[in-house]
């Protein structure tokens, strides 16, 4: 069946994106990824006092997040920025179609890489944990890796340059994770002194965190050592997601629609 | 020219000379260096709990597993091995509680605190571990009662301070609801009490055992011949017991 017709260049987009991703090796260091985390948790695992699957599932899904992460940015960062370079934003621009199609064809091929990146991750997994907390897991990932991806798109064509672009993900992605914990180092600061300026910075930095996804809380490692999951406690991610991806489209296509090429 | 044979670019001589002298250099520079010097680190306090949250960048569950591995390898230093009995343990003690905070369901820093650091042979660092497992239990006694367990243990084997392994054990019965502890944790514990001349205590835990426990009948025969021994005993003028 043919998707509707303003829908059918928005799937074309992605799928040509999805190819541009896989033609860029895309498994290939994905498979890599997954054999040097194999190869580090062998050698931690030697190390702990008491190897055990649980704590090979730990070191590994912490490696397979942070790889995932870094391949998905750099993956998207250079596609994009070449593609601005070698005018062929130019020239998809100039397609008789509105750019939000354009915006929304490579997002979405963007996802399909990393949902295949999170599949892949997961994959590596079954060998220690069952399959329900495997696709728990691969699914929280896939959230992540597409908040990443998304941010990417849209910083890398607002400032067309990919040195600055992955900066300004890897500084976005670290300031996301670990915003939880510097909120709360602000509260216990707020709780010993009433001053008004620690009250400041704590408005400073909820007003910062609120303006940012809650990555720390998309942490997935003790599902995997657990061996559970629910949809109850997935929900408040898959919501997150959701919010998070139409700020960043919207914030995309505002910026694309104002952009002179 | 032959143009069949391809054109071949070829450095200067002058740039070779250059590539040359400077490989020299450094060789030469590298030679005179001073040999790097080992420099053993003391073991410092842990950083503040907040401190520790930021370091797992939202991540607790595996980042107390590389914080456990690093405080593991850490009398192993580059080019020197520090001896555990020069370590401040009680530091260490501090680290183990950080790290614990960020997993409270890990038992490898108990784990640790028990077989690796506990089994110095200095009681003063004995006991710092078995403090530290005993301030672990009484935070989730639930999930953590077979350390205090094993803490009584070595309170009684290696320390040998039956007075330490009984408040050890003396508080594994005040935390953990009657019935739910082994047969061999609550017998241990009869034990530690006899050896500490409790008779009367001893017997009222082998009560309990049979009251409560799902004894075998080979067990609950030896329990009662016991309790029989120490019912007798406490007849006994204090000169003769034990």
């Amino acid at each position: 069946m043919n998707p509707p017709f303003f829908l059918a260049p928005i799937f074309t987009i992605a799928r040509f994106t999805l190819q541009e991703a896989l033609r860029e090796r895309l498994i290939r260091a994905s498979v890599a990824m997954i054999g040097l985390g194999w190869i580090v948790s062998l050698f931690l695992d030697e190390l702990l006092l008491t190897g055990n699957a649980e704590s090979r599932a730990a070191i590994l899904g912490f490696f397979f997040r942070l790889g995932s992460v870094f391949l998905v940015s750099v993956l998207v960062t250079f596609a994009v920025a070449r593609e601005l370079h070698n005018r062929g934003m130019d020239l998809m621009l100039a397609m008789p179609f509105p750019r939000s199609v354009t915006l929304l064809g490579k997002l979405l091929g963007f996802f399909g890489a990393a949902a295949l990146l999170a599949g892949v991750s997961g994959l590596a997994l079954l060998p220690l944990v069952s399959w329900q907390a495997v696709g728990w897991w691969s699914l929280i990932l896939a959230c992540e890796l597409w908040i990443m991806a998304a941010f990417a798109v849209v910083v890398t064509l607002a400032i067309q340059q990919a040195p600055l672009a992955l900066s300004l993900t890897a500084g976005f992605y670290l300031l996301a994770r670990s915003m939880g914990a510097v909120l709360l180092i602000a509260r216990q600061a707020q709780e010993t002194t009433a001053h008004w300026s620690s009250q400041a910075i704590q408005l400073l930095l909820a007003g910062i965190a609120g303006a940012l996804p809650a990555l720390d809380r998309f942490t997935a490692t003790a599902l995997l050592v657990q061996g559970d999951g629910s949809f109850a406690g997935i929900w408040p991610i898959l919501g997150e997601t959701g919010i998070f991806l139409l700020l960043l489209t919207a914030v995309g296509l505002f910026d694309l629609y104002k952009k002179e090429f | 020219m032959d143009r069949s044979t391809p054109l071949r670019r070829t450095a200067p001589g002058w740039l070779i000379g250059l590539l040359l002298l400077a490989l020299g250099l450094q060789l030469v520079w590298k030679w005179h260096a001073p040999a790097p010097e080992v420099h053993p680190e003391d073991l410092g306090p842990p950083p503040a709990s907040a401190l520790m949250r930021l370091s797992t960048l939202g991540d607790p569950v595996a980042v107390a597993i590389f914080w456990m591995l690093w405080l593991q390898t850490f009398d192993d230093q580059a080019g020197v091995t520090v001896s555990l009995q020069k370590m401040d343990y009680h530091h260490l003690a501090g680290w183990l509680e950080r790290i614990l905070e960020l997993d409270p369901d890990s038992e490898y820093p108990l784990l640790a605190a028990i077989r690796v650091y506990g089994f110095v042979p200095e009681p003063q660092r004995q006991r710092r571990m078995l403090d530290f497992v005993h301030r672990a239990f009484l935070q989730a006694p639930r999930n953590r009662w077979q350390w205090l367990t094993f803490a009584a243990l070595q309170a009684r084997h290696r320390l040998e301070d039956g007075r330490l392994a009984r408040k050890y054990m003396d508080d594994l019965e005040k935390n953990i609801q009657t019935g739910q502890l082994p047969f061999w944790v609550r017998g241990l514990h009869a034990r530690i009490l006899y050896d500490q001349n409790e008779l009367a205590g001893a017997r009222t835990v082998i009560g309990g055992i049979l009251l409560h426990q799902q004894a075998t009948d080979r067990q609950k025969l030896a329990l009662g011949s016991w309790l029989e021994r120490l019912e007798e005993a406490e007849k006994l003028p204090d000169s003769k017991k034990n």
